[in-house]
């Protein structure tokens, strides 16, 4: 009977565990919320709301999967706080604040490859403060260029790209030595950047002049431009890098262009003041938060048209897919 | 001697100012014409043209200007520009009381033709003495009307069962009829009657078309719901409002692909460009305005305000 009982067992853990490993998750800010709210995205249900105090902005998850990182802004909001991601809860909330301007704004995250350093990216303050994630301490504060954006890291994990939007500069900086390795000059407002699959191509998006731009990382040129909407202010690739996705501020559209040849290849109307995105690597669904209406955008990123819109209770911020 | 002086001087000053300063007309929705004087860059006067209009266009000879009229159900009024006074009613729509006229005058300003979203009809309108010459049957649903610019041919687009609809002008048929797939909001042909471009609101694209062949060339991605278009004289840029993403799209009709996106406000309709192209005027829709854009700096330099919901606006020097 119990033998009976032990293989019964084992074949329903058996039928059961591949889609319970298969669930995937989006962890969505909402800034005026103080929290963070956990979607099934299958079910587009929510699952978790996680309160993580004044202001939170952006969120990045550590490579091992078991830990997000989310900055705050705001009048004496915590600079960082740290989810769990098995617990759905606040694990710690670091305290490395340094001369922190308290009514500083945008900080932008980013791990390192092997997950031992977080690099927050200070868009008021103007610099990156390198955080070591074992005692989430500080080591070090490499000064940027004026009003920093997301940073990006390489694929290789040796670089994180920078783009400064009012010095018109963007700003590799090494992550072995934690120092400025490289600049280049951008004729525009470069507001978000990303790399080609291949890694030889950096994409920069100008706000200025409604431009996404190809620079050959190589020689430093712009190789390609396509012209967008109003204010880009992020872009993202498709999981097999062939595509373009631009979130277009102030047009509340999403141009989309062939990586290769920069040609447009569509403009998709979203919600109001599209910014955060994210894509589901397995499924091609690309999840834009519409920042002005409250709700979240789906986008096919195979047949390049909008699935549908989920209305959200807050507006949200930025979000990120969790493949559990 | 002085006096003398004076009086030249005041001469050259009276001759080498022009009668009509540099001016857009912009049609509201919410009542009639308002007159905006560019040099001053302000709203001077307007002109009672009643509620509900929606287009106007004015003569090849800049002294008429002719306005789809809402409140006087079923008639264009005429305006002319040295009195601005109503020259004349048309009845143009049957009873039907929707001011949306889509007009086109032939390039000699001898004849304007007139269609309307509701009413099946193509009117041929004598401009010497503004009567009806012609009604033809057409049984369409119009979003707009182009004329070749040899005189021979008008191009319809339809709504219902999305077409371009080649009218010919000497027999009076329709001579061709080419399905497309779209939702379309406006129409205009290349200023060498080459090439048609016709604005994809529902696919965010202006399809490039041969006008020999009317085979589709090229589609070009624009914003999203491009509504109105305007060409440079000499066909090079094209220019398309982009409603739902605020912007003025700048085409390049040779490499035919967008080369600019430019800002401007709230649902972006009407375009008109100045005598030599190197300004645009756009009225935006919903905020009220009128962007002012240098076509060299391909970027808004001001924005003026005006009525309440301006829809399309001519300029005039």
């Amino acid at each position: 009977m119990l033998r009976k009982v032990i293989l019964f067992l084992f074949i329903l853990m058996f039928i059961l565990s591949p889609t319970a490993s298969a669930k995937t998750l989006l962890y969505v800010i909402y800034e005026s919320k103080g929290k963070v709210s956990v979607y099934n995205a299958d079910s587009e249900k929510l699952a978790k709301n996680i309160s993580t105090g004044e202001s939170p902005f952006h969120l990045a998850l550590l490579p091992n999967k078991k830990l997000i990182a989310v900055s705050h802004k705001g009048v004496g909001a915590d600079y960082l706080k740290i989810i769990d991601t098995a617990s759905g809860k606040i694990k710690m909330s670091p305290s490395i604040i340094v001369g922190r301007y308290k009514k500083t704004g945008e900080v932008y995250l980013s791990f390192d490859n092997n997950g031992r350093k977080l690099y927050a990216i200070d868009s008021n303050m103007n610099y990156v403060d390198i955080i070591e994630t074992e005692k989430w301490r500080l080591l070090k504060r490499v000064i940027l260029g004026i009003q920093p954006k997301k940073g990006i890291l390489s694929s290789d994990g040796s670089t994180i790209v920078i783009p400064n939007l009012n010095s018109r500069n963007i700003t590799f900086l090494d992550t072995l030595k934690d120092n400025i390795s490289r600049s280049i000059k951008i004729d525009g407002l470069p507001s978000a950047v990303a790399f080609s699959k291949n890694g030889k191509h950096l994409f920069v998006l100008d706000k200025e002049n409604s431009l996404l731009l190809s620079i050959d990382l190589q020689a430093g040129d712009i190789i390609g431009k396509a012209v967008v909407g109003n204010e880009p202010v992020n872009l993202l690739l498709s999981p097999d890098g062939n595509t373009i996705y631009v979130a277009n501020y102030a047009s509340n559209s999403l141009t989309v262009v062939n990586a290769s040849t920069m040609e447009v290849i569509t403009n998709i109307a979203v919600g109001i003041q599209p910014f955060g995105m994210a894509v589901d690597d397995k499924t091609g669904r690309l999840y834009i938060c519409n920042y002005g209406e409250a709700s979240i955008s789906i986008i096919d990123t195979k047949t390049n048209r909008g699935i549908r819109k989920i209305p959200t209770d807050a507006t949200p911020t930025n979000l990120i897919v969790v493949r559990e | 001697m002085n006096t003398i002086k004076i009086l030249i001087a005041l001469s050259i000053i009276t001759f080498a100012t022009p009668i009509y300063a540099k001016t857009l007309y912009v049609v509201s929705q919410v009542g009639g014409i308002s007159v905006i004087d560019l040099s001053l860059e302000r709203t001077v006067r307007g002109i009672p043209a009643g509620m509900d209009s929606i287009n106007l266009i004015s003569d090849p000879s800049g002294r008429y200007i002719v306005i789809g009229n809402g409140e006087e159900a079923g008639k264009i009024w005429v305006i002319d520009r040295t009195s601005e006074k109503v020259a004349a009613k048309i009845s143009v729509m049957k009873g039907k009381t929707a001011g949306f006229p889509f007009f086109v005058f032939s390039k000699d300003g001898a004849k304007l033709f007139v269609i309307t979203r509701y009413s099946p009809e193509l009117y041929i309108i004598g401009v010497r003495e503004w009567k009806i010459e012609k009604t033809i049957k057409l049984n369409l649903s119009p979003e707009g009307i182009a004329a070749s610019p040899d005189g021979r041919r008008l191009y319809i687009i339809n709504r219902d069962e999305p077409r371009l609809v080649v009218f010919d002008l000497n027999t009076e048929k329709i001579e061709k009829s080419i399905n497309l797939e779209g939702s379309f909001a406006s129409i205009l042909s290349s200023p060498d009657g080459k090439l048609l471009y016709i604005a994809d609101k529902a696919a965010s694209k202006i399809l490039v078309i041969d006008a020999s062949t009317f085979e589709a060339l090229k589609s070009v991605v624009t914003g999203t719901e491009p509504a109105d278009m305007a060409i440079a004289r000499d066909g090079r840029f094209l220019y398309v409002s982009c409603r739902f993403s605020y912007s003025l799209i700048v085409i390049d009709t040779e490499a035919k692909k967008a080369i600019s996106n430019i800002p401007v406000g709230i649902h972006p309709w009407g375009i008109a460009l100045n005598s030599d192209d190197t300004e645009a005027y756009v009225a935006n829709y919903n905020e009220n305005t009128i962007s002012i854009i240098s076509l060299k700096e391909k970027r808004e330099i001001y924005r003026l305000p005006t009525s309440v919901f301006p829809t399309k606006l001519i300029y005039i020097e």
